[in-house]
């Protein structure tokens, strides 16, 4: 990769770590829990990398990507199903 | 306009509809309508990356994706509301499980010409994503009470230490140089050594504390997604990867805060010699 691509790129991470603290900040904490399974649902993201590397030419790797891509769609839609599944009216002190 | 162009301005919206979806989140009433964008441009980003022109052959994603999804749809089904919690942090351990297998899966096919930059991408989303899933698979297994709590092991701390050291410098070798004959060994050497040190930090945690020692994990998966994005070159993945790593990150703090405890020593958590609050 080269240096002008590679920090081009560590700037998009800076700034969106950045905008990571910054969303928080303005959170209450009676949705702190409703937040973070937001958070972990977006943490799916890492199935575009499975895609790519189950995409390989080479075969183990091939394989390896495929369970990969397995378990990050499962986190993914596993995830966006049970935050869909959240009661959209706040229950009172109801998160244990 | 070519591929290319077209995969980036998809990247480029989807990155855009995460934020102004995460931003609905934090209010109760908007926060399903947040997710459901979310999923939106999820979705939307792997449809688009399925056209990235190195990808060789489709069976495997799409096996892996048919197979997977449908059992997280039937699993998310099933799961009852007051296992919210301990299934979230599951999801997250198989988050950190799948970077970890990328950056095996990266390294086995295309060890040569990695140089140090690739090495350390490789080393971070494996690192990471070890012990962010060995730590969420322990938060659930606790939360779930598939562990009994044994009398903590006088001066655990230090193993945590002592293994966190070996990830450090296992992986340094095998940044190094990742197409040495030892890389390999190196690379599993810093896999169980993340492993290890996954377990023992979240160990210590208070059942009540977990949210919080969750949400650090979350980050740490965040940044090994970041790093997998290094790897792949993918941008979706290094901006999505650091945002959900400053989410998991502030928050794990806002949640110490909110809690009235000192944020340093609970974080801490298995580094520590005890927690104290």
């Amino acid at each position: 990769m080269e240096t002008t691509v590679l920090l081009f790129l560590l700037f998009i991470l800076a700034l969106a770590l950045f905008l990571g603290f910054e969303l928080v900040s303005t959170i209450p904490s009676s949705q702190h829990l409703s937040f973070l399974s937001g958070s972990i649902a977006v943490s799916g993201i890492v199935v575009l990398a499975a895609v790519l590397a189950a995409g390989d030419g080479d075969d183990v790797a091939s394989l390896i990507g495929g369970c990969a891509a397995a378990f990050a769609a499962f986190q993914a839609v596993g995830a966006y199903t049970v935050n869909d599944q959240m009661p959209s009216a706040p229950d009172k002190q109801e998160e244990k | 306009m070519d591929t290319y162009t077209l995969v980036n301005i998809v990247y480029l919206l989807a990155a855009v509809v995460f934020v102004l979806g995460l931003r609905l989140v934090r209010h109760p009433e908007t926060a399903r309508k947040g997710n459901q964008i979310v999923a939106l441009g999820m979705a939307s980003a792997v449809v688009a990356t399925l056209m990235d022109t190195r990808i060789e052959r489709l069976e495997y994603i799409l096996a892996g994706l048919a197979i997977g999804g449908l059992g997280g749809l039937r699993f998310a089904r099933r799961t009852p509301a007051k296992a919210h919690l301990p299934v979230m942090a599951l999801f997250n351990g198989l988050g950190g499980l799948a970077s970890w297998l990328v950056a095996w899966a990266e390294f086995h096919a295309h060890a040569a010409g990695q140089g140090l930059l690739g090495g350390i991408a490789l080393w971070l989303a494996a690192g990471l994503g070890g012990a962010a899933f060995s730590g969420s698979v322990t938060a659930w297994a606790k939360l779930e009470e598939k562990i009994i709590a044994a009398r903590p092991l006088a001066g655990r701390q230090y193993i945590t230490r002592f293994a966190a050291l070996g990830v450090l410098l296992t992986g340094l070798l095998f940044a190094g140089d990742t197409v040495a004959p030892d890389a390999y060994r190196y690379f599993a050497l810093l896999s169980v050594f993340a492993l290890i040190v996954g377990v023992l930090w979240v160990a210590p945690f208070a059942n009540s504390d977990l949210p919080t020692a969750i949400s650090l994990l979350n980050g740490c998966s965040g940044l090994a997604a970041c790093a997998a994005g290094f790897v792949a070159e993918n941008t979706l993945l290094i901006a999505a990867g650091a945002l959900v790593g400053g989410i998991g990150t502030a928050l794990a703090i806002a949640m110490c805060r909110a809690k009235k405890q000192p944020a340093a020593n609970v974080l801490a958590g298995g580094f520590a010699a005890s927690i104290e609050q």
